[in-house]
């Protein structure tokens, strides 16, 4: 009884372990959010979007015109440089200067070389 | 507090005026610059992080050359390490931007050749608000685009206030080495 008792114990040590272990696996491998499922810190069109304050890695949403398109990203109306997200955008190739169209990305911040602002990881989402 | 700001406001002014003197120049730009980095002592997950949106401007009259990247658009394999990299080490909502503003020197573009050569890069390198004047290896070539840059260099995360706390002072190496590799066409 008494034997029994301690393998009992041994048992629940080695479960809470086992779990612990997994649990903290798992926070610490947990993968980033897919950008899809972010949550929006703004929505609208390019001068609202450079009034508004934003903080860096704010995730926003844009409806503008293309106005270049170069390998990797877009300049939305020339003030506004995207570069794409490498694993969940699939739309992109289909871009022409002179489009409009919506996009989900996170803001970095205003680059001071080109004089525009940045966002990266951008999707495209269709129009709404 | 009057001192910070003056001082604050001549960087951006010095900053201002040497990115004038590249617009009126014939320059080579990147806007997908790679930064990595390799901060880790040997451990079982190595603590490297790679910038694909760096920026770059080189004036290809004088050598001069200035870079900008976001420190929040380094990617990291683990989303918990690059969430701790951005709050903890390089608190990136208050210091966003890192900058290199130099000169390659006896740079002559007219004298760069489809293999690499090597250059002196001299110039400021700020992180975190934190200026340093340093002096850069780098491999420099012509490209069919433009020209190729890259460069291997180590800063010491002392000189840029970078804490590391005990528990994990034995992970993260004092010695960051970082690696460049720009690839720069002609800005029209």
């Amino acid at each position: 009884m008494s034997l029994l008792k301690k393998y009992k114990l041994a048992l629940i040590i080695v479960c809470l372990l086992l779990v612990g272990g997994f649990a903290l696996t798992s926070y610490v491998y947990q993968n980033e959010e897919p950008m899809s499922e972010k949550s929006i810190s703004f929505k609208g069109n390019i001068s609202g979007f450079i009034k508004a304050s934003l903080n860096e890695r704010s995730v926003v949403v844009l409806k503008a015109r293309v106005t270049s398109v170069r390998l990797g990203g877009v300049q939305l109306e020339r003030v506004v440089s995207i570069q794409y997200n490498e694993n969940e955008n699939l739309n992109f190739e289909n871009i022409n200067v002179g489009d409009i169209i919506v996009i989900k990305g996170g803001y970095l911040g205003y680059d001071d070389l080109f004089e525009e602002y940045k966002l990266i990881n951008c999707i495209i989402l269709k129009d709404e | 507090m009057f001192y910070i700001f003056t001082l604050m406001k001549a960087r951006f002014i010095l900053f201002f005026l040497f990115y004038v003197s590249l617009i009126s120049a014939q320059k080579y730009a990147t806007r997908s610059g790679q930064t990595s980095f390799i901060g880790s002592e040997e451990t079982f997950e190595q603590i490297k992080a790679i910038n694909k949106v760096s920026t770059a401007i080189v004036d290809s009259s004088n050598g001069n050359i200035a870079i900008l990247l976001f420190v929040s658009a380094f990617k990291f394999e683990i989303a918990l390490m690059e969430e701790h990299f951005n709050e903890n080490y390089m608190e990136s909502s208050k210091y966003p931007k890192a900058t290199f503003v130099g000169n390659i020197q006896d740079f002559k573009y007219e004298e760069l050749t489809n293999t690499e050569n090597n250059y002196d890069i001299v110039g400021v390198l700020a992180i975190r608000g934190i200026e340093k004047s340093v002096t850069i290896s780098g491999r420099m070539q012509k490209t069919e685009q433009g020209i190729s840059l890259k460069t291997n260099f180590i800063i010491l995360t002392e000189d840029y206030n970078i804490k590391i706390p005990k528990v994990v002072r034995n992970k993260i190496s004092k010695k960051i080495n970082i690696k460049v590799e720009y690839e720069l066409i002609e800005k029209i």
